[in-house]
């Protein structure tokens, strides 16, 4: 039985329905997800002059999964920039407007112009069309002659390859997940998805075309399905992180915060924000601190040295103490076991969020957090010993200026230590809540389980003792007056949160989102974050966890006003002057960033170079106020910083250099270096 | 074109072969195999290619050789250009590949 029906007119119909279908699936908030691109298998066999290949279209084929269709862009003094969502941090300029968009896809009308995900799937459906169609215009030809023979034989070798390395490129596509068996059963017409289907007995692109549009028939389903449903809820939500304290911020039409006032930061750097004065007086608190220590570390037998000696030694002693009593914590209490118990109260509670089930499902979660967090203590106890030792040991100046960054480690380390600390005197009360809900809950083997579960935890509490606190505090202020307050962040285990409400929105009611950095109260160098949340109430699926982060900086030249911790002397003149001595510097300092930077723009805007003045305090004569002033050049946001200046003081020698880092940055370096360890 | 030897005689495959306007590709075996499944496939996606499932091998003798094949690939001729054992005529892929080198010789 020879392939002579004519079926053009069938695969034609299934392209335009499948298009069709692609089309009504794009309408609304939806869009189809794809994932990651892989690059083509290269085809074994040389590819025909008139090729139909797909080029490349299996390969970034995928099969949608419903989504939430939004966009973050930012609208700047230099043009509109579109933010990428969950990926590292991206400057933006601190007088932008982030605009949050939920579009609808309508380039949709004709092949080619389809959002680019559905690109791929259309150009397969085409190609199939394509396919189909040579394949019975091939086996139709009748050759009157040896030429049209020879021609006849060439297009179907051609056919023939074309064909391999289409079934070559839909094995090697892992998101389809095919293998040979059901790659055959599609073109055979065999697969299950075909129940009813009008089916090809002989020509398998059409089959192949079939399947494609059935699997995309489902996820139009599903789109739809998500579209209308009222269970799913949407939020979002912005935050600012400005020197470790977290602040909502506010988002039109998200939220019901008041606006903050109009304060663009200036593009000069010579007056600063409210906000920004905030950062430059916790850059001066820091550097003037600093200063004291530093200053007291080079004194020959200073108090502080002698207590530096001293009160390491002291706080291991404690944490040794503490992390004896925490190995009594048992390591095999695993996620698996509160896994089942979750999913059995989940089971249990329904759609009831104010059932019994539902109310101990949501205490037990925070529990299970905090047993997370009872052996990240453990982990956080170890790594502060380790570095308590190695300050003991080090050199003042290795403490700062070591290649290991011990001061920025252990503060990094002791904040960890902190906020975990803090949580575990509310243990005890967690643990009574939950054994007096559990007798509510009417099935004795999740009681059983339970009680199992914290018993653990219970004798862990017994063991570590009711001075646990106690201890922890009395380690915290030890370390934290050897560490001084120069070095240690302000701890933040809460967010700071205006008056008023996020908003919850249902997928048929979504509005834009606008965040305007001018009136956030931002300063330069904070993070910007935007969280939009879609949640299936009904299910617990979140569907859409989209996570958009900014850095706040300025766009091209700009001023920057910073206060740097310096080390300074004479270029001339009696010992007194030309030691190196801590001081305090005040820079405004001018940079350059590139909007898009490719190749060299990148590394100059990594290195964030500037050039500007400073008014320095100084100490290299007899005069009880010394000040200088003169040029300075900074690398890496003032990590690193170097100068010259001129002492107006009544020195013979006038001339001074100095370098210095700028502890914020140093700090945030080690505290980035503790978490990768 | 899919046919199945018998009732289809050598004689006449014989003279399908001979036909340069097909090429063709003969699995010996039975009709649930896997290997047949494959050849079908390779059928709907291969123009000008005809598949026989050849139920009695002493009648392919001629082109089988000693190796007792499960997979006969020809080009546009008579010639035998591959044979296959099971395992080879069960991988869709080498079928589909060798196929096509065929038509391309």
């Amino acid at each position: 039985m020879k392939s002579k029906q004519p079926l053009n007119r069938a695969i034609g119909r299934i392209g335009c329905a499948a298009l069709a279908l692609v089309l009504s699936g794009c309408a609304g908030h939806f869009r189809p997800k794809t994932h990651t691109q892989v690059e083509p298998i290269a085809a074994a066999l040389p590819p025909p002059a008139e090729s139909v290949a797909p080029a490349g279209s299996i390969a970034r084929l995928t099969l949608p999964r419903p989504g939430l269709s939004q966009s973050l862009t930012e609208i700047a003094f230099d043009g509109r920039h579109p933010v990428p969502s969950n990926g590292s941090p991206v400057n933006v300029d601190a007088h932008s407007v982030l605009f949050l968009q939920f579009p609808q896809i309508v380039r949709t009308d004709a092949v080619g112009s389809a959002s680019p995900e559905w690109e791929p799937i259309v150009e397969m459906l085409t190609y199939f069309d394509q396919a189909a169609k040579r394949m019975n215009e091939i086996n139709s030809r009748q050759p009157r002659s040896a030429a049209e023979r020879k021609q006849l034989q060439q297009d179907a070798a051609a056919a023939a390859s074309r064909a391999a390395n289409m079934v070559r490129e839909l094995l090697s596509n892992k998101s389809l997940k095919l293998d040979q068996v059901e790659i055959a059963d599609i073109v055979g017409g065999l697969h299950p998805a075909f129940a009813g289907a009008n089916l090809s007995t002989n020509n398998g692109y059409v089959n192949l075309a079939l399947w494609l549009n059935i699997k995309m028939q489902e996820r139009r389903d599903a789109l739809q399905t998500l579209a209308t449903n009222q269970q799913v809820k949407v939020s979002v939500q912005a935050f600012r992180d400005s020197n470790g304290a977290k602040s909502a911020l506010h988002v039109d039409g998200w939220d019901t915060f008041a606006e903050g006032p109009y304060e663009p930061i200036d593009r000069t750097g010579l007056r600063p924000t409210p906000a920004d004065q905030e950062r430059l007086n916790a850059e001066r608190a820091r550097a003037e601190s600093t200063k004291e220590l530093v200053e007291s570390i080079m004194e020959k037998d200073g108090s502080l040295r002698q207590t530096l000696k001293a009160l390491p030694g002291e706080a291991e002693q404690i944490l040794n103490q503490l992390a004896g009593r925490l190995t009594s914590f048992p390591s095999e209490l695993a996620a698996d076991q509160f896994k089942t118990l979750t999913n059995k109260l989940a089971d249990l509670a329904g759609a009831d969020a104010q059932s019994p089930a539902a109310k101990l499902l949501g205490e037990l979660k925070v529990f299970q957090a905090d047993v997370v967090r009872i052996k990240m203590l453990g982990d956080s106890v170890r790594t502060l010993t380790n570095l308590v030792k190695n300050l003991k040991q080090a050199r003042p100046d290795e403490l700062i200026f070591g290649s290991e960054n011990l001061f920025a480690q252990a503060g990094g380390a002791l904040q960890i230590f902190i906020g975990i600390a803090t949580n575990l005197p509310t243990l005890p009360d967690r643990i009574k809540r939950i054994q007096e809900a559990l007798p509510l809950v009417a099935d004795s083997v999740l009681q059983g389980q339970a009680e199992a579960a914290m018993q653990s935890v219970t004798n862990f509490l017994g063991a570590v003792g009711t001075d646990f606190a106690e201890k922890a505090g009395a380690v915290i202020e030890k370390l934290n007056k050897f560490l001084g307050t120069a070095l240690t962040l302000q701890v933040t285990t809460s967010i700071k949160k205006p008056e008023g409400d996020w908003l919850i929105r249902t997928p048929d009611n979504l509005v834009p989102g606008r965040l305007d950095l001018r009136r956030s109260h931002v300063a330069l160098g904070d993070l910007v974050s935007i969280r939009v949340r879609a949640t299936n109430e009904a299910t617990g699926e979140l569907v859409e966890p989209v996570l958009y982060e900014t850095e706040v900086g300025l766009m091209g030249l700009h001023g920057k006003p910073a206060v740097h911790f310096i080390m300074a002397r004479a270029l001339s003149g009696p010992a007194q002057a030309t030691q190196w001595k801590p001081n305090v510097a005040a820079a405004v300092e001018w940079h350059y960033t590139k909007r898009d930077p490719h190749a060299w723009g990148k590394t100059w805007n990594w290195l964030y170079p500037g050039v500007g003045i400073h008014l320095a305090s100084l100490d290299q004569g007899d005069d009880s106020v010394e000040l200088g002033a003169g040029g300075i050049i900074s690398l890496w946001d003032g990590l690193l910083t170097g100068g010259f200046g001129y002492n107006f003081s009544n020195n013979s020698d006038h001339e001074y250099v100095f370098v210095g880092v700028n502890l914020l940055s140093l700090l945030q370096q080690g505290k980035k270096q503790f978490r990768h360890d | 074109m899919s046919e199945t030897l018998p009732p289809l005689t050598a004689e006449a495959l014989e003279a399908d072969l001979i036909n340069e306007e097909f090429s063709a590709y003969l699995y010996i075996g039975s009709a649930a195999d896997l290997g047949w499944k494959f050849a079908q496939t390779a059928f709907k996606l291969v123009p000008r290619l005809r598949i026989y499932l050849i139920l009695d091998r002493v009648a392919v003798a001629k082109w089988a050789g000693n190796s007792n094949p499960a997979g006969i690939v020809f080009g546009w001729d008579d010639k035998v250009y591959r044979r296959f054992d099971k395992a080879e005529a069960e991988n869709l892929q080498l079928v589909l590949d060798i196929i096509a080198e065929a038509m391309n010789t």
